[in-house]
């Protein structure tokens, strides 16, 4: 039987007309890997082919284990960055740079057209950590379309996705210029800004603005590294000079400082560190404000100090003074200037510390440098690209780590459910990343399941001394029913002032955010951060599997007499 | 025993391996011809045309595609490389011409054999093989009005492929000359005197190529390539007829909905027929679209049009939007808070909730031309053949027509202030709301943006196409939109490894 069985098979073989893969066409013998298929194509990409050699990644994009997105440069691209940098030949830049050069026109992984023509940030990194983003000149005298895409708003792309046996090569007519340069770089390369640079470095801010990644030991003893952003309020010399400084002993004379710059306690360094915020802050960061408002608040470097952003009669100001009805002004063309680690922005004043009025604060309560470094981690690991404040296709709920996480302090105690116990949480968009589903402030939410009695002690921006009602803002869903009726206690503090609430009593158990009073006042005795704690005082936190809450933010409204 | 039961399942899995080898053993398919010795009585003849018919249906899935996604009116909620300008070559069915090129295989067949079967075959009396006659150059017409208006260049063919001896090579036509064979083959249907005004069945009247079919379509063409004069005395062949069996615009509004169901109304010209119940036809529309799980849906902003039509008439006065063209994910009353708009005028059965039954309904028919098309067709070309003011108020009356029969408040411009484009705006708005889900969009928005030397390429094509798709990055939309070429599709690959004559379309060299 099975002589026959066999017999037959052979048959089938033979005889079958079902050829699988009948109206596919298969041109085997033109696909090569891609530096392979970068020789068989010589007359237009050797110099780039050079430069892979040089830098010795020639044979790593040729490897048949791994998939990789080539961005190419010809050789005409070639020719015109060497002539721009000075030099002859790639040798010229030394190893280094060719490979810090090739490593960001490298995606491992592979970028199909249609992924690539979505536009924006691609979601796969480069080499080199890096996110290129796609863009389209929609200028009507351009040609449009296909013709019309470009790398970094730099390169324009000439072939998109040549397939290869190990992934795609694109091909660019011009080479991509890496991000090198850290915030103090940027500094330091433009003499407009020498006075403004010896302070950085006199009061050894230098060192700080140089880093783009900081490995933190942990208590276990392992480590873990931090992605680290700023963002610099720059002052040229000649704004200085309008102000009568002309050197670093003038300004340190003008703010007062003794000549330990380097203490944190020092004048000139707490000047310095006025102009610094631990976060890359876009123009259209600072000047985005929460509803009805035109005016934000920003936590400085500087030791219980904060600069104030408006937008008044559709002019950006910062640090705008009521007293005089003036305000700083951001020197056009000169603001929102990329670094490796941060943003540059110049003003057009020297920009003492000025101590804002007491006004209105929202606090996203996951705003905070670790955590943004932390979940765009995941995002790059899970090939999502950033995805901190940015919604998403689906949600995603990101355990948070005790290695990683240093901006919350949390107490965990056994829970019944498989939400994170401390976490992120990325909302969802149905319409394209313009709203979440929750409409949740900055897209994203704080998750706390830390089981009864579990706690949970974040600090807030600087406030400004005055009087406040505190309101928390938080999501419910669905799956809260549970604790929609009659709420779940909760105890809450600002530093020692504490109070009882009962989280989700008034809300409906449906998706969305609602509001609730903390604190119907509450003094600050001075301008400073504070504690904020909360504890977990419903027993269903540790044995109903749906327990959980979404903090969204904070809201400290100012009360005046 | 057993080892005869052993050759029996030999045997068996013998029979089945030459079976399988279909391409060389089945039938053709019924539609299908190509004997040399076909042609020899009336009822070959009005086979083949009604294949020609067949063809047509099979192409429906196609024609709902390419006159929608781009428009993004309505978008599929799998995504579509249509609705984000992303076709390439390898597109498949997205790019393939073919099934309207086998609706106009089987017109040229029709065209070519007819006069020599009438000598073969005595029963066959002229005037029907004059009055199929215009039916084939209506369907050749119509189908490459559809490949005009998609491909813009094209091959010509106007000779069937019965036998080997004719060259499968041809080289593209421009689009003036596939336009000017068109209204060739209109005027020489209309000219004959044969284009039937009715059929016995009523369904055929609607279903069929007619007088009215064709003056719809040479409107149409018309408008397509800037005679407004011509387009106007076309709409008025059908809109003036006096006819016993014109079409009419029926102005009751509780009517309006008998346009889909159970259709072949008396608003309509010509429709894509299928018939559940008789003949067992069937198609996916009432699913595609509908509020089941559909493919299709209406975009945000066309969501937004209709809830605002909706204000207009309150909920239970409204005619083409609520339970009309368009019910929300949410109940009637609380349609203002509906997230998601669903397509209804292939899936309803009146002005109400209720969908068409599953089990013998499943064939809405795909409307081509209706009278209210004729009628915003004709106020498009009133608007442009002259500033007069007397012809614009003409073109506001008919506008008005449509909106009075929908419920909704008639225009009252002051013309005196309105600017061409400000006219051509609203019947561009009309259009959307009255003929939503036919098909339409992406033609009307092409019409509308590239008439004039593109005169009106941002206001009309772009911004429009922007505001109303949201599955595609808008400085992509823009931007491909200022490309004349990548507004037509590309041909497909194979097409071009068989007919080595052929040219790409310049847009798409680039794309791999």
């Amino acid at each position: 039987m099975k002589k026959y069985l066999l017999i037959s098979m052979v048959f089938l073989l033979v005889f079958s007309c079902e050829d699988p893969y009948e109206n596919e066409n298969f041109v085997v013998y033109d696909l090569y890997p891609a530096a392979t298929y970068l020789e068989t194509r010589e007359d237009e990409f050797s110099q780039w082919i050079e430069i892979l050699k040089y830098a010795d990644l020639y044979n790593a994009v040729n490897q048949a284990s791994k998939t990789f997105t080539l961005f190419v440069p010809d050789n005409d691209a070639v020719d015109a960055f060497l002539s721009e940098k000075g030099v002859d030949n790639i040798a010229d830049l030394g190893v280094s740079y060719a490979k810090a050069l090739v490593q960001y026109h490298i995606i491992e992984g592979e970028v199909p057209q249609k992924e690539f023509l979505i536009g924006g940030k691609l979601t796969k990194a480069t080499i080199s950590g890096d996110y290129l983003s796609v863009s389209f000149d929609d200028n009507e005298n351009t040609e449009g379309g296909l013709n019309s895409v470009y790398v970094n708003e730099e390169a324009l792309v000439n072939e998109f996705a040549n397939e290869v046996t190990n992934g795609f090569v694109y091909a660019l007519d011009d080479v991509l210029t890496p991000l090198v340069e850290t915030v103090y770089d940027r500094i330091n390369e433009n003499s407009q800004y020498s006075i403004f640079k010896e302070a950085v470095e006199a009061t050894g801010w230098d060192e700080i603005l140089s880093t783009v990644y900081d490995t933190v030991q942990n208590e276990f003893g392992g480590t873990t590294v931090v992605k680290r952003n700023y963002t610099a309020f720059v002052v040229s010399n000649a704004t200085f000079g309008a102000d009568g400084i002309a050197s670093l002993s003038d300004l340190a004379s003008k703010v007062g400082a003794s000549s330990d710059y380097e203490s944190p306690e020092n004048m000139l360094n707490q000047y310095v560190a006025y102009h610094l915020l631990s976060s890359t802050r876009y123009i259209e960061d600072l000047y985005s404000f929460s509803d009805g408002d035109s005016t934000a608040i920003w936590s400085t470097r500087a030791s219980k100090q904060v600069i104030s952003t408006h937008n008044f009669w559709g002019t950006n100001y910062v640090n705008y003074d009521e007293a005089t009805s003036s305000g700083i002004e951001l020197v056009p063309g000169k603001t929102d200037m990329p670094a490796r680690n941060g943003i540059l922005h110049e003003v057009d004043h020297y920009m003492p510390v000025f101590a804002p009025n007491p006004m209105t604060i929202i606090w996203d309560v996951c705003d905070f440098d670790d955590v943004a470094s932390f979940v765009n981690a995941y995002g790059a690991e899970n090939e999502l690209g950033d995805i901190y404040q940015i919604p998403q296709s689906g949600e995603h709920w990101i355990q948070f780590t005790t290695d990683a996480i240093k901006s919350y302090s949390w107490k965990e105690n056994s829970t019944a459910g498989w939400y994170p116990p401390l976490g992120y949480l990325v909302t969802k968009t149905n319409d394209g990343g313009k709203t979440n589903t929750y409409k949740a402030y900055k897209n994203d939410m704080l998750v706390v399941n830390l089981g009864y009695l579990g706690h949970v002690t974040m600090q807030t921006p600087v406030l400004l001394q005055g009087r406040y009602k505190v309101e928390l803002f938080y999501a419910s869903a669905g799956s809260l029913a549970p604790f929609v009726s009659g709420g779940s206690l909760c105890k809450v503090s600002l530093d020692a002032t504490e109070n009882e609430v009962y989280v989700y009593d008034g809300a409906k158990a449906s998706v969305g955010i609602y509001g609730m009073t903390l604190f119907n006042e509450i003094e600050f005795d001075e301008t400073d951060a504070h504690q904020f704690k909360v504890v977990l005082l419903d027993a269903r936190a540790t044995t109903h599997s749906a327990y959980r809450l979404q903090l969204d933010y904070l809201k400290f409204t100012p009360i005046n007499d | 025993m057993i080892n005869k039961i052993k050759y029996l399942l030999l045997l068996a899995v013998l029979a089945f391996q030459f079976t399988a080898c279909n391409d060389w053993l089945s039938v053709l398919p019924e539609n299908e011809q190509v004997s040399d010795e076909y042609w020899t009585s009336k009822e070959e003849v009005e086979s083949v045309l009604a294949s020609g018919y067949v063809y047509l249906r099979d192409a429906v899935p196609r024609l709902v595609q390419w006159g929608e996604l781009r428009g993004g009116a309505i978008y599929s909620i799998n995504g579509n490389d249509l609705q984000t300008f992303q076709v390439t070559p390898d597109d498949g069915s997205l790019c393939s011409w073919a099934p309207l090129y086998k609706v106009i295989n089987m017109a040229n067949s029709v065209i070519a054999n007819a006069e020599v079967v009438m000598q073969r075959d005595e029963t066959f009396d002229e005037a029907v093989m004059t009055s199929y006659l215009t039916e084939a150059y209506y369907l050749r017409a119509l189908s490459y009005f559809y490949i005009v208006r998609n491909w813009r260049d094209a091959p010509l063919i106007l000779a069937p492929y019965e036998t080997d001896k004719i060259s499968y090579e041809k080289e593209k036509s421009s689009e003036a000359e596939i336009i000017a064979q068109i209204k060739e083959d209109i005027t020489t249907a209309l000219g004959s005197g044969a284009a039937k005004e009715k059929y016995e069945e009523d369904w055929a009247t609607k279903g069929r190529g007619t007088k009215w079919s064709l003056h719809a379509l040479m409107a149409d063409v018309c408008l397509w390539s800037e005679d407004y004069q011509a387009a106007i005395m076309h709409c008025n062949e059908v809109l003036d007829a006096t006819s016993a069996f014109r079409p009419v615009f029926v102005t009751d509004p509780t009517k309006w909905y008998e346009l889909f169901y159970p259709g072949n109304s008396n608003g309509s010209i010509f429709e894509i027929n299928w018939d559940h119940g008789v003949y067992n036809q069937t198609n996916n529309l009432a699913t595609q679209f509908g509020n089941g799980s559909p493919v299709y849906v209406y975009s945000e902003q066309m969501l937004l049009d209709w809830i605002d039509e909706t204000d207009l008439t309150g909920s239970n006065e409204a005619v083409r939007s609520l339970y009309g063209a368009f019910v929300p994910d949410v109940n009637g009353d609380d349609y203002a808070n509906a997230s998601l708009g669903y397509v209804w005028k292939y899936s309803g059965i009146g002005m109400q909730a209720q969908v068409r039954n599953t089990v013998n309904e499943q064939d809405p028919n795909y409307m081509v031309y209706r009278v209210a098309d004729v009628m915003l067709m004709k106020a498009e070309a009133m608007i442009l053949s002259s500033s007069d003011m007397q012809a614009w108020s003409v073109a506001i009356d008919l506008i008005n027509e449509v909106r009075t029969r929908a419920k909704l408040p008639v225009l009252e411009p002051v013309l005196e202030e309105l600017n061409e484009a400000d006219m051509l705006e609203l019947v561009l708005y009309e259009r959307n709301m009255e003929l939503a889900g036919e098909g339409k969009r992406w033609y009307d928005l092409l019409r509308f943006g590239k008439r004039d030397g593109f005169k009106y390429r941002s206001l009309f094509l772009i911004d429009m196409v922007v505001a109303y798709n949201r599955t595609a990055n808008p400085a992509w939309i823009r931007s491909v939109l200022n490309n004349d070429d990548a507004l037509f599709l590309p041909i497909e690959t194979s097409e071009l490894e068989n007919n080595r004559l052929l040219v790409q379309n310049p847009y798409y060299h680039a794309t791999n």
